[in-house]
């Protein structure tokens, strides 16, 4: 996303560093800065926010945040306090669907529509978006300001006074602000009064656009559920600023300051006789406490590897505006849970939507530990395997008791979240928390109790106990952070130390090796073979390729392809070796080879089982003895494995599987590679290749005089040179080499390699009793 | 240039540069007490995603960046599953190497292929820690590059990890340079792999071999790698 380092300093004062300050440190404390450019005097940042931060800073005042916390400067908010209205709406809000989070509706009387003042227009276009009118600008400025998408309809435009959030049926159209013709089925949201006015979160329609004309306004600050807008956005293949912010979820919470923001710039830019009416806000599910994370500080010193002082810990706390205190969890917690005792009992009740007001038998002690930093698993069988285990002669006050009632309700023999799948035998179904001398709190369906403190020998529930568990230790302490609903991200342990980490510095952790990891615990005996079999197959001249895994036909099919002959996965390496020595032939001048030796080791797919096979392939070039099948037989043979050759075969393959057992060696394997070449690229263009026979008189010369008058020749455009044959006859040898010639920058025509040779013949001749063959 | 001097009988032939590198690096993790991990190409979903973290309605599952097969399965778009199937089978202590290959659905040019390779390294016991991660990618990229490289750790997000990083490395003095991804592993990916992680924690770290092949020999388009065109592996 695209920010301005004007816009952001609308928050932070004027202390603010540079651009290019700011972008170093962002870079390595919160996010990458793919690039600076000064425009207008102002420079503009193209920030990529990483995915868990789309919650709270695909907008200025996140960013902003970010720098005063990195830059120790004081973060200003926008001013976005409640604004009252002068007038009741008669408008209602129906929200039928669960995918609406929260809805709230404002009505603005006496707007005056018109373009932007400049200073509105300077800040969209500074990060690329175009100025429309002042109310479609400042329900965006609010957004790419807060991040919390907004709409505006024509109030007149409307039919009735009724807002409804309701899904679409199959066959309704709209059509958007941008024109487009959007047809739904029976699964999108739209907002809409006796039709669509909108794709909600997504994309609004024309049929209520904010005009010139347009003289009242029905404002919309709403909220979607994450995952649905991003199925809904694919489904109607619109992606827009809104849909983006809505699909990284973004707390419920924004809605409401962003209505007051605003509401305030329209009652700044919107004329003089603007009126706002209250707020219509449908917020069903609202969290009824903010959210709790423990931290130990203990764990944060263990995982990051470092000693930070408590000073610093909090300190960095502060500045993320996360309040703190230091608890003993088990103390309070027993305190918490005792408060609640008579609250009704609720099968399946939300830890956050519906305590403290109900529970169930293991949401109580979820809900209670969570108050105190210890975040516990939510059903009863996992919190038995979150827990150590204790005796009965050990068990204190907080600790929890498991039991299997046998009354016929869901019993859990394994852990099903935790650690899914291990076994407990005895099963459990209820859970309790001891809370010393003899007596025990749980949540109970029995009779309408609820929560109900008893005799732990007196409880029926308790007859049956399968075992008693410490989620926490008696004098254990930990600071208990409360979250700002902004941090939709923040919600373990281990977010937090990572928010921590990144600010404290992850250059202040000194590299530090393991220790008791000296032995090799397991061999891999197929990577071994693998290498073994590589390294003989390179000692005996073959050189290896990796090709594609996929072909035109196969049996295995991917379900959108990138090409039509390439949607099968290869069921065999022929293809793929046959390719590859056919380019090797073509080349194999430039090569300075004779013949074509190639092999693979991958995995194919036949019948649809992943198979790990040798592939070979040979074909000669200059050469036209040994005949390529007889090489594959020698080969294969010195590899000691077993396969028929027909003469006129160049291909073969072998399965691996069989074989691993016979090349595996416990001796290491030393293979002959160059890890320090510097490659050279490869031209595009075709090369040409002359060979050159001389005789030249013993005594006068060599193999060597005809490479340094070819080189003087040609110059760069030398590729390989090569002696190919050589043979002495009264006191003078004939020497025939072959000479490759190529350009990295044009084709080479046979004009221009002509004129080298003619020189290079010439000098040749010129030499004492050297005669051209 | 090339420059034979004997004649061409019995020459040595080339060992792809995957290979050479994928060994280089092997070597070095197996001497530090690390075990050579593989797993299938062809994968399933579970491996590949959900106990990785990544949940169902993530962006990184759509049908763009994933080979999925007709026979429900999918083409494993990173090495992380290697992790997964190694720790069900493994207890902790454990220590990991796993190379293999990789694929992702994406539009080929100069530096992205559909098919490439990637190795995983994976710790995972009691009290790991960063800086034990800072200790061992530093190891590696002062054995690739050379003794006068260092790294950074910048945050990141990858949904197994948390704390999450982009590697970068540079010549002391140079400009830094993107390298590869790593970080402590997720919570959630070891109660997906049976391990408290209550008890124990652990890093994991994945880098694009290809990348580093380009980096490190000045390899130009990584589909030279791919196409069985011997000339640039008869280089090495």
């Amino acid at each position: 996303m695209l920010f301005s380092y004007n816009w952001l300093k609308e928050y932070l004062g004027d202390n603010v560093d540079t651009p290019e300050k700011i972008s170093d440190v962002l870079n390595v404390t919160s996010f990458e800065i793919e690039s600076i450019e000064e425009k207008n005097g102002d420079y503009i940042f193209d920030i990529d926010i990483l995915p868990n931060r789309a919650h709270d800073c695909l907008c200025h005042t996140g960013v902003a945040k970010e720098i005063a916390i990195n830059f120790d400067l004081n973060f200003m908010y926008p001013h976005s306090e409640k604004i009252g209205g002068t007038f009741e709406t008669h408008f209602e809000v129906n929200i039928e669907d669960v995918n609406c989070n929260r809805y709230m509706l404002r009505e603005i009387k006496n707007i005056e529509v018109g373009p932007s003042p400049e200073e509105l227009k300077k800040k969209l276009e500074s990060i690329g978006e175009k100025s429309i009118n002042n109310v479609v600008d400042i329900t965006n400025i609010v957004m790419f300001e807060l991040g919390q998408p907004m709409h505006a309809f024509d109030k007149d435009k409307l039919d009735g006074e009724k807002i409804n959030i309701r899904l679409s049926k199959t066959g309704e159209k709209i059509t958007t602000l941008d024109k487009k013709v959007v047809e739904f089925d029976d699964e999108v949201l739209v907002i809409a009064d006796t039709e669509p006015l909108a794709i909600a979160g997504i994309k609004g329609g024309n049929k209520a656009e904010v005009d010139g004309a347009t003289k009242n306004l029905i404002l919309e600050s709403a909220n979607f559920h994450s995952s649905y807008i991003r199925k809904a956005s694919n489904k109607v293949s619109v992606k827009t600023d809104s849909s983006k912010r809505f699909e990284n979820e973004i707390t419920p919470e924004l809605a409401e300051v962003a209505m007051n923001r605003v509401t305030e710039l329209l009652l700044k830019y919107g004329g003089s006789s603007v009126e706002v009416s209250n707020i219509v806000d449908v917020y069903e599910k609202r969290p009824k406490n903010n959210f709790i994370v423990g931290l130990k500080k203990e764990n944060l010193n263990k995982l990051l590897g470092i000693e930070v002082q408590e000073k610093d810990l909090e300190n960095i706390l502060s500045k993320l505006e996360i309040s703190f205190k230091i608890v003993n969890p088990k103390k309070e917690v027993v305190e918490i849970v005792k408060s609640l005792e008579g609250k009704p009992y609720v099968y399946g009740s939300s830890v956050t939507y519906d305590a403290p007001d109900g529970f169930d038998c293991a949401s109580l002690f979820a809900y209670a530990y969570s108050r105190v930093g210890v975040q516990i698993p939510r059903m009863s069988v996992d919190q038995y395997f979150y827990c150590e285990n204790v005796s009965e002669e050990e068990l204190e006050a907080g600790d929890l008791i498991f039991s299997n009632t046998k009354e016929g309700g869901k019993v859990h023999t394994e852990s099903v979240e935790f650690l899914p799948g291990t076994k407990c035998e005895d099963g459990i179904d209820h859970v309790g928390m001891y809370l010393g001398e003899g007596r025990i709190i749980h949540a109970t369906r029995q009779d309408d109790k609820g929560v109900l403190i008893e005799e732990l020998k007196d409880s029926d529930r308790f007859k049956n106990i399968t075992a008693y568990g410490r989620p926490v230790k008696k004098d254990e302490e930990r600071y208990v952070l409360e979250i700002p609903s902004l941090r939709l991200d923040l919600r373990k342990e281990n977010d937090i130390i990572e928010e921590i980490g990144r600010i404290y510095g992850y250059e202040k952790i000194r590299p530090e090796p393991l220790k008791g990891f000296d032995k090799v615990q397991n061999s891999n005996k197929e990577t071994v073979a693998i290498l073994k079999i590589k390294s003989e197959l390179q000692k005996l001249g073959f050189s290896e390729v990796i090709t594609y895994s996929f072909t035109k036909k196969g049996d295995v099919r991917a379900i959108k392809a990138m090409a039509s002959d390439k949607q099968y996965l290869r069921t065999s390496l022929e293809k793929g070796i046959t390719e590859a020595l056919e380019s090797g032939h073509y080349s194999a001048d430039l090569l300075n080879i004779d013949r074509v030796n190639i092999f693979e080791i991958g995995k194919v797919y036949p019948g649809g089982e992943e198979t790990l096979v040798l592939g070979l392939g040979v074909r000669n070039k200059n050469f036209k003895k040994p005949k390529a099948s007889e090489i594959l037989r020698n080969t294969l043979e010195s590899l000691n494995i077993k396969v028929d050759i027909k003469d006129d075969q160049e291909f073969v393959q072998v399965e691996l599987k069989e074989l691993i057992e016979n090349f595996y060696t416990e001796e290491k394997i030393e293979i002959d590679f160059n890890s320090e070449i510097q490659v050279t690229p490869n031209s595009p263009y075709p090369f040409v290749s002359r060979d050159v026979s001389v005789w030249i008189p013993d005594g006068k010369g060599d193999e060597n005089t005809i490479f340094e008058i070819v080189e003087k020749n040609a110059g760069d455009l030398l590729k390989t040179k090569r002696l190919f044959d050589v043979f002495q006859k009264d006191r003078r040898t004939s020497y025939a080499a072959r000479f490759v010639f190529q350009s990295n920058e044009r084709t080479l025509n046979d004009e221009e390699v002509g004129k080298i040779m003619e020189s290079v013949y010439k000098e040749l001749k010129n030499k004492e009793g050297f005669e051209i063959r | 240039m090339k420059e034979e001097k004997s004649l061409p009988t019995g020459r040595q032939g080339h060992l792809h540069p995957v290979t050479g590198i994928i060994n280089e690096l092997t070597e070095l993790f197996e001497g530090m007490g690390f075990s050579v991990a593989t797993g299938p190409e062809m994968e399933a979903e579970w491996h590949n995603f959900d106990a990785l973290n990544v949940p169902k309605d993530h962006p990184a599952r759509d049908m763009q960046d994933t080979f999925w097969l007709d026979n429900k399965k999918l083409l494993r778009t990173h090495t992380s599953p290697v992790q997964i199937r190694y720790m069900e089978e493994n207890s902790v202590p454990l220590a990991i190497i796993a190379p293999g290959k990789v694929f992702r659905n994406e539009t080929t040019d100069k530096t992205h292929e559909a098919q490439f390779h990637q190795i995983e390294g994976l710790v995972v016991g009691k009290n790991i820690s960063v800086a034990n991660l800072k200790f061992y990618l530093d190891v590696m990229v002062k054995k690739l590059f050379g003794e006068d490289f260092e790294i950074r750790l910048r945050p990141s997000f990858f949904p197994f990890v948390e704390p999450g990083f982009e590697v970068d490395i540079r010549k002391e003095g140079g400009k830094w340079l993107e390298i590869l991804g790593a970080g402590m592993v997720h919570s959630n990916v070891l109660n997906s792999a049976g391990i408290n992680p209550n008890e124990y924690s652990g890093f994991a770290f994945g880098v694009g071999v290809d990348r580093l092949l380009m980096m490190k020999h000045g390899i130009e388009d990584i589909r030279d790698l791919y196409n069985g065109d011997l000339r640039v592996i008869s280089q090495f």
